[in-house]
């Protein structure tokens, strides 16, 4: 028995070994069976790729905004006492400090990553999938996705991951910003006839239709110069386009040309219309990450929620949290320009009752509630900067309710800051940093800087959840870039036309009898030209690259010194340097 | 591990033994860069990591600001390392590890005619933890403008400094626990036939720690894995070691 004992223990330990060693190359050989990347419909798998648009890539303020505003004169967050220190990886975005292993960057960088990687799972899909009516619409919808999440990681990392989607076990490649921009041009142009008009086909302006692609395509010949030749000090904006037909300009023009004379789109006269909870599917409004509350996929609130203080509180259940301002430098820009619509603008209640937000203000009426479920009163914050002493609710908090006047209004009381309760919530255009180098604010100064409420607080389920689609391109934007083209041709005239057809076409709230914007005088400048982007576009991801392209990126600004060109583009994180070899770590750093 | 029986007689017995061991490592082949663990928590620290593993350095070793004191307004100091005149995570510098270079015991065993006494010791030295527990007392933010650390504030620290893991944080977890110590006393009851002997004792475990560090207990280690990574040497809010009495009786039959 003993014997028996030992020898099944032998065979037992001589199975285990065997099965430790052998198994090491497992390559199956499909037969019949549905492999996990191949089963899903074309439909779902375009999804996927539209979807990564809005999980963070371009709706958190931690990802691509972060790296196209906080690095301007926009926008920057510094921090705050207790909050926003975070290892310095938000100062550092806007001192120009950021190193490889900068959690934000690794952040966008493996959002857009992640965007590329589900627009070639839907190219394949979709190329494995049957023969169907919508084949070529859907295939054109995914390739142009693919061209987009390239292009956002071309521009801001100057390489970009690439796989042949057809091509089983193809190998990974690195493409550089300098020829694939070119790549990227011609695929788009390729594919343009096969998709679908906006509003045809099922499409809405949250898909690539042809005007969606019309208007990229103006975005990436707009900076085609720039990413053909990254620290020039001077680009060559006029040089041929890809087809040879024209320059890069006159592209710009064309596109931008087709989509504002196409009478499908039209500028808002209330130009924060754009940004409103409900702007689904609002006429200026090209091409948007659509977001909805709902149980199906996330949103974001972050870009109102950031700049709004924690005792600004939309509804009892709702605050912001006291983070992101723009810089002096950017509210100097406006000096005198106060009276464009879209500098600021004051909410009317239903019964007449402006919320002027300027120390008058006694009480506004309760009667407004949070669409959406949660019954909870509503106090509507103005819109555009928000600048000096805030207004606003007085939260009990033993009751959770607004503090009421006797005939039952909420009552409007001057503001302090929710962690420094003795500190007026008075937020100043200066940042007057203790060490000027550095966005650091003690708690005695959480309440500084100027924020901007551009998009409407969405109070319906949480602080993080909205129904706003973000814009990616409107129209407002496609006149900045004809503009811009325009004046780069030598046409200033034409593009002074362009930068005033903005500014006469919005026009301000009933307070101020609905007057429009004034138009300015020629001559345009360079630098004329640059604020009216910033009037127009601020806070909408544009602002870096326009300051490259005007040659403002290095200059030095609040918590920012003048900076070398090697920082106009990131470099790849150090995770993926760790992890792969086809990329080499972009010059400087 | 050394024993010995010091005293051996029909009376008095007293034996004593003790242990150590010494530990030194040192990361290398590490096919990364580097990597970071140990997340802290609270607010104004998302994505702020104590621990970094890269080769040539122990495992557990922290990365973080040296701080070197405060200036007239009671604001941080940290060491400049890169010289530019800025403070920011360039600036972050290797700590050494929370790994404890020495682990000892120390175990006594005395029986003195019916009584016995036995006492354990243990101890560690060479280790360092990350107090982030004080780190989140030290923020002056909630909106009861809550209080922070007496030790924090009678330094001369500006309360409303911003909130920045750093060497002030950093503590030597070195200790002397007398971890146990029980006294009994053996009854022979002769009388009772199917008693060989009945023993009461009172014994305290985690009775007294000597020990520099501040927080509740020297000898924590809070989970706080970034990525997979393990972390080591973080304190935060981990509940201490309970401190534990007993009265007992062993009968023997």
């Amino acid at each position: 028995m003993r014997m028996k004992t030992t020898q099944l223990h032998k065979i037992t330990c001589a199975f285990l070994t065997l099965a430790m060693v052998s198994c090491t190359d497992l390559n199956e050989e499909v037969i019949d069976e549905v492999l996990g990347n191949n089963n899903a419909n074309p439909e779902n798998a375009l999804a996927a790729a539209y979807g990564q648009m809005g999980d963070g890539t371009f709706v958190d303020h931690g990802s691509v905004f972060a790296l196209q505003e906080y690095t301007t004169d926009e926008a920057l967050l510094p921090t705050r006492g207790s909050d926003w220190g975070d290892g310095g990886k938000w100062r550092a975005i806007h001192e120009f400090t950021w190193a490889p292993d900068n959690a934000v960057l690794t952040t966008t960088w493996n959002q857009l990553n992640a965007g590329i990687t589900k627009s070639l799972t839907a190219i394949t899909t979709i190329s494995n999938s049957g023969d169907s009516p919508d084949k070529a619409q859907l295939m054109a919808e995914a390739k142009a996705m693919l061209a987009f999440y390239t292009y956002h990681t071309l521009d801001l990392f100057g390489q970009a991951p690439y796989r042949d989607p057809l091509t089983l076990n193809a190998p990974l490649e690195a493409r550089q910003a300098a020829t694939a921009i070119d790549e990227l041009i011609k695929d788009v142009e390729t594919v343009l006839p096969d998709l679908a008009d906006l509003g045809q086909g099922r499409t809405h302006n949250g898909r690539f239709t042809k005007q969606a692609a019309q208007a990229f395509l103006a975005d990436m010949y707009l900076n085609r110069a720039v990413l053909k030749n990254r620290y020039a000090a001077t680009f060559n904006f006029t040089e041929p386009a890809v087809d040879n037909n024209g320059t890069d300009m006159d592209k710009v023009i064309f596109y931008t040309t087709e989509l504002i004379n196409s009478g499908r789109f039209s500028l808002e006269t209330n130009y924060f219309r754009n940004f409103d909870i409900d702007n689904n599917g609002r006429p200026e409004l090209i091409f948007v990450v659509s977001q909805d509350i709902n149980n199906l996929r996330g949103s974001d609130n972050d870009f109102v929620y950031m700049p709004m203080e924690r005792n600004q509180k939309p509804s009892p259940l709702n605050r912001g949290t006291n983070a992101s301002c723009i810089t002096p430098e950017f509210y100097q820009t406006w000096e005198g320009n106060h009276e464009d619509p879209r500098f600021q603008r004051c909410y009317q209640y239903d019964d007449g009752t402006w919320f002027k937000n300027d120390g008058t203000d006694v009480s506004v009426p309760a009667s407004s509630n949070v669409v959406g479920g949660n019954n909870q009163v509503w106090f509507h914050f103005n819109r555009g900067m928000q600048v000096g002493q805030q207004y606003g609710p007085n939260l009990i908090s033993a009751t959770n309710t607004f503090e009421r006047t006797p005939d039952g209004r909420i009552k409007v009381v001057k503001l302090y800051c929710e962690k420094n309760t003795t500190l007026e919530m008075n937020f100043t255009p200066e940042l007057n940093f203790d060490n000027p180098s550095q966005a650091v604010f003690t708690q005695d100064q959480i309440n500084r800087g100027v924020r901007p409420f551009k998009y409407e607080f969405d109070p319906e389920k949480d602080n993080g959840s909205s129904n706003v689609d973000i814009p990616l391109y409107r129209l407002g934007g496609i006149y900045c870039m004809r503009a811009e083209a325009y004046f780069r041709k030598g046409q200033a005239d034409l593009a002074l036309a362009d930068i005033n057809k903005l500014r006469t076409t919005r026009t301000r709230e009933a307070l101020y009898n609905n007057a429009p914007g004034a138009a300015i005088a020629g001559p345009l400048t360079a630098q004329t030209l640059y604020n009216e982007t910033g009037f127009e576009l601020y806070w909408e991801m544009y602002r870096r690259k326009a300051a490259i392209r005007f040659g403002k990126f290095e200059a030095a600004c609040t918590a920012k010194p003048v900076s070398q060109p090697v920082r106009r583009i990131f470099p790849i994180p150090q995770s993926t340097l760790d992890a792969t070899e086809i990329f080499t770590q972009n010059e400087g750093y | 591990m050394l024993g010995s029986r010091i005293i051996n007689t029909k009376d008095l017995t007293w034996s004593v033994d003790v242990n150590g061991s010494t530990l030194s490592n040192k990361i290398s082949d590490l096919p990364v860069s580097e990597l970071y663990s140990g997340s802290i928590s609270g607010p104004g620290l998302s994505d702020v990591n104590a621990n970094i593993y890269k080769n040539g350095y122990a495992a557990g070793s922290f990365f973080m600001l040296k701080h070197l004191g405060y200036d007239k307004d009671g604001k941080d100091i940290f060491e400049d390392k890169t010289g530019d005149g800025l403070i920011n995570a360039d600036d972050r510098q290797i700590f050494e590890s929370a790994l404890p270079k020495f682990n000892f015991g120390f175990n006594s065993q005395v029986r003195f005619r019916n009584f016995d006494l036995s006492v354990a010791v243990i101890g560690q030295t060479g280790g360092y933890l990350v107090n982030n527990t004080a780190l989140d007392l030290n923020i002056n933010s909630l909106a009861s403008d809550r209080n922070v650390l007496r030790k924090y504030y009678e330094d001369g620290a500006n309360i409303a400094n911003a909130v920045q893991l750093s060497s002030l944080y950093l503590e030597k977890s070195d200790f002397v626990r007398l971890n146990n110590v029980r006294l009994g006393y053996t009854f022979s009851i002769r009388q009772v036939p199917w008693m060989q002997s009945f023993n009461i004792y009172v014994s305290a475990q985690n009775l007294v720690t000597l020990t520099g560090y501040s927080g509740y207990d020297p000898l924590v280690n809070t989970t706080k894995t970034v990525g997979g990574n393990q972390s080591l040497g973080v304190d935060y809010a981990t509940y201490p070691a309970a401190k534990t009495f007993l009265l007992g009786a062993t009968v023997k039959f």
